[in-house]
């Protein structure tokens, strides 16, 4: 039946916008439904020869002018919603991938590689128009961090900055690092006052302690 | 989308925070920032190479007078961020703000049991401010923090059972919501607008035909309100 | 509050009537310091002094320093206005032409200090360094998350925001930056190019327009107009407003210092003479 393709197509950016709201980092987009969108592209030419038959048909007079009528209707109707579906389809994916050149700091939003990747998108998950309004996008973003708002880092963290400086205890022994503020000899149990920006590593590392 | 979906139209408690450590509160230093400018000039054109000097506190977001001009033990009042770092580094103990007794606290629980159509007078900023303190400043209250804590949690439960309570007049037009603090206004937030939005057009639907009210709905017009201010 | 400490506050004048303003512990609004008038009709932009002197040391007048509290404090308000209002809401050109260059100036003057100067201070004396650090990391996080959500709303506005800026001239003219002007044509662009592309050019002609308001839903998304929003009615003055809601027609009376949640349409007005703030 004619707009069932695009119940489809709705039906999965549904599961799509479900997945990403659940998932507070962005998400991944799934494969482009290539061969769905074609089938609803020609089921609206289908339907715009259809209309074009019918009104040809009424004005020559042929058909009894009713039953004509609401069927020209409805497939006007038709054509609307499979365009509002496939819109809406496309907007939600490039959406998406613009929240992931913000996320990504606009550098490694694209995974050229093939296989499954999980740093960024599957480039081969998305169709070529795509591939390539991904890149510009990036760039236009990577524009917009420059000039007076390089400072800003537009695309840093969206978290407020909470006690830039933080005191740490050395769990293992691990050398000397060196800071703006000098330099610390990690040994251990010695506590430090340091810029958490710095120790971000070595903490997750297992090295330091947050106090 | 470059604002992640969870900040849309809200704040998140990380944001609500940010935005009371922005707030002024009095401390008690136990540094002396404050410098005799004249003769330090003097000291600075002579003696640079040897002396070690103070550095001068030059902040662009507040008025770093109070900063440059702090006295050992003598209370003056800084920005909150400011005084949190101060605090970690010891470097001065936080007066806790009036309201955050044992005694005021007890004041504002009966305040808020004895009457049941209103809230009680609270900073904008109490729950997240009696938070940040309780965590990083516990050693500088005269009471016992478990027993502050305990109270703020009362305090914090009666208030939400009363909004709670107030829900049931939520309607198209509007609500005052009078001595609400921030951090329970973003807690009700999504809640609130999500019903009022759904009221309002459930009642533009409604009235989209007919022009005449039914006289009912005018009536109840006049309880509609959480009335909560003092 | 000791005596001694109302005295001490009054030697510096400007920050007197703040202090004890503040100790009141009423609910002010975002922020206990005075504002001034804010609004987004570019009178808060009175520009009484040149950013440049900020960094012209310590015996720079109070008065600037205070202006440069107050700044900070309208950015906060605008950031907390902008997160709630449905609508994209002027730019605030004149406020942030002052705070960007005061910003870029601390961090020139943390970067000499930290580069070498800094074994001149005595140890102890590091720490108006590290809070100045913290405070740079806070101004920056504002402006980007302010600059952000302006951003979102134009992207989620695009065709709309075209739209108005093509028909008029006046009201549309500070609504963006320069930079986000070119963001939005920009970006339009290349979106467009992608509808394009992959579904409007296989489309029948009389269906390829992007801004399609013909058919029986409009395609291009407006602000809801009408939306909830949370407002503060500012301590400015003793005096009361008077709203109406046109749907229901009915009047309500808005109190200084009260909170309301109202319909955006109906409080729109009040926003933009910066008389309530969104919260």
């Amino acid at each position: 039946m004619y707009g069932d393709l695009a119940n489809k197509l709705i039906l999965e950016a549904k599961r799509t916008q479900h997945l990403n709201n659940r998932n507070k980092k962005c998400a991944k987009l799934p494969t482009y439904q290539d061969d769905i969108i074609k089938n609803i592209l020609k089921e609206v030419n289908q339907l715009k020869r259809n209309a074009e038959y019918l009104k040809e048909q009424q004005q020559l007079g042929n058909i009894e002018s009713d039953a004509a009528k609401c069927q020209y209707f409805v497939s006007l109707l038709c054509m609307e919603r499979n365009k509002r579906c496939l819109m809406a389809y496309q907007k939600l994916r490039s959406d998406m991938l613009d929240s992931q050149v913000w996320s990504s700091d606009g550098t490694d939003a694209i995974t050229t590689s093939g296989s499954g990747s999980t740093a960024g998108q599957d480039i081969t998950d998305l169709s070529t128009h795509e591939q390539e309004y991904l890149r510009e996008y990036a760039q236009l973003v990577t524009e917009m961090k420059s000039g007076e708002l390089t400072d800003i880092d537009l695309t840093g963290s969206m978290v407020p900055p909470s006690d830039v400086f933080i005191d740490v205890r050395v769990l293992k022994d691990a050398g000397e690092i060196q800071t703006e503020y000098g330099v610390f000899n990690l040994l251990k149990d010695s506590q430090f006052f340091v810029r958490q920006s710095d120790v971000e590593r070595l903490i997750q590392q297992g090295y330091l302690q947050k106090i | 989308m470059s604002l992640p979906n969870h900040l849309n139209e809200t704040f998140s408690p990380e944001e609500i925070q940010f935005l009371v450590e922005n707030e002024p509160i009095r401390i008690f230093p136990r540094i002396t920032t404050r410098q005799m400018v004249r003769a330090n000039r003097q000291y600075d054109e002579f003696d640079s190479n040897t002396a070690k000097q103070d550095m001068k506190w030059k902040l662009i977001t507040m008025d770093d007078t109070s900063l440059n001009n702090m006295v050992a033990m003598k209370s003056t009042q800084v920005t909150l961020w400011v005084a949190l770092i101060l605090k970690q580094q010891a470097k001065c103990s936080i007066i806790a703000p009036a309201w955050l007794t044992v005694k005021e606290l007890d004041r504002k629980i009966q305040y808020e049991q004895t009457h049941l159509d209103r809230f009680s007078e609270m900073p904008w900023n109490w729950l997240v401010l009696a938070q940040l303190l309780f965590n990083k400043a516990a050693d500088d209250f005269h009471d016992p923090v478990h027993e502050l804590r305990s109270r703020v949690q009362d305090l914090r439960e009666i208030r939400q059972s009363k909004v709670l309570k107030g829900l049931q007049y939520l309607n198209e037009s509007h609500l005052q919501l009078d001595n609400l603090s921030v951090l329970e206004i973003n807690e009700l937030r999504p809640f609130i607008i999500g019903v009022m939005d759904k009221l309002r057009d459930m009642h533009a639907a409604a009235h989209s035909g007919s022009a005449n009210e039914d006289q009912d709905i005018d009536n109840y017009g006049d309880d509609r309100y959480v009335e909560a201010g003092v | 509050m000791d005596i001694d400490d109302i005295l001490a506050s009054l030697d510096h004048d400007t920050t007197a009537v703040e202090s004890l303003r503040s100790d009141a512990d009423n609910y002010n609004g975002s922020s206990t310091l005075l504002y001034s008038d804010l609004t987004y009709n570019d009178s808060q932009t009175k520009d009484k002094q040149n950013p440049n002197t900020i960094s012209n040391s310590t015996a720079t007048t109070s008065a600037t320093i205070t202006t440069s509290a107050q700044d900070y404090n309208n950015l906060i308000e605008l950031w907390r206005n902008e997160r709630c209002s449905p609508e994209l809401l002027p730019y605030p050109t004149k406020l942030l032409d002052r705070i960007l260059p005061r910003l870029q100036q601390q961090m020139e003057y943390i970067e000499s200090l930290s580069m070498g100067f800094i074994s001149e201070y005595s140890q102890s004396s590091k720490l108006p360094l590290l809070c100045m650090e913290a405070e740079l990391e806070r101004l920056k996080f504002v402006i980007r998350s302010f600059l952000r959500c302006r951003l979102k709303k134009i992207d989620k506005y695009n065709f709309y925001l075209q739209s108005i800026i093509a028909s008029s001239d006046t009201d549309s003219a500070n609504l963006l930056s320069k930079q986000e002007s070119i963001y939005l044509n920009k970006h339009s662009q290349i979106l467009l190019k992608l509808f394009n592309n992959s579904i409007l050019k296989h489309m029948p002609v009389d269906l390829q327009a992007i801004q399609d308001t013909e058919g029986s839903i409009s395609m291009v998304d407006e602000p809801k107009w009408d939306q909830f929003v949370f407002i503060y009615v500012k301590d400015l003055s003793t005096q009361s407003f008077m709203v109406t809601i046109p749907q229901l027609n009915e009047e309500v009376e808005l109190s200084p210092g009260s909170i309301y949640v109202m319909r955006y349409s109906v409080i729109r007005d009040l926003l933009m003479q910066g008389k309530i703030q969104l919260i």
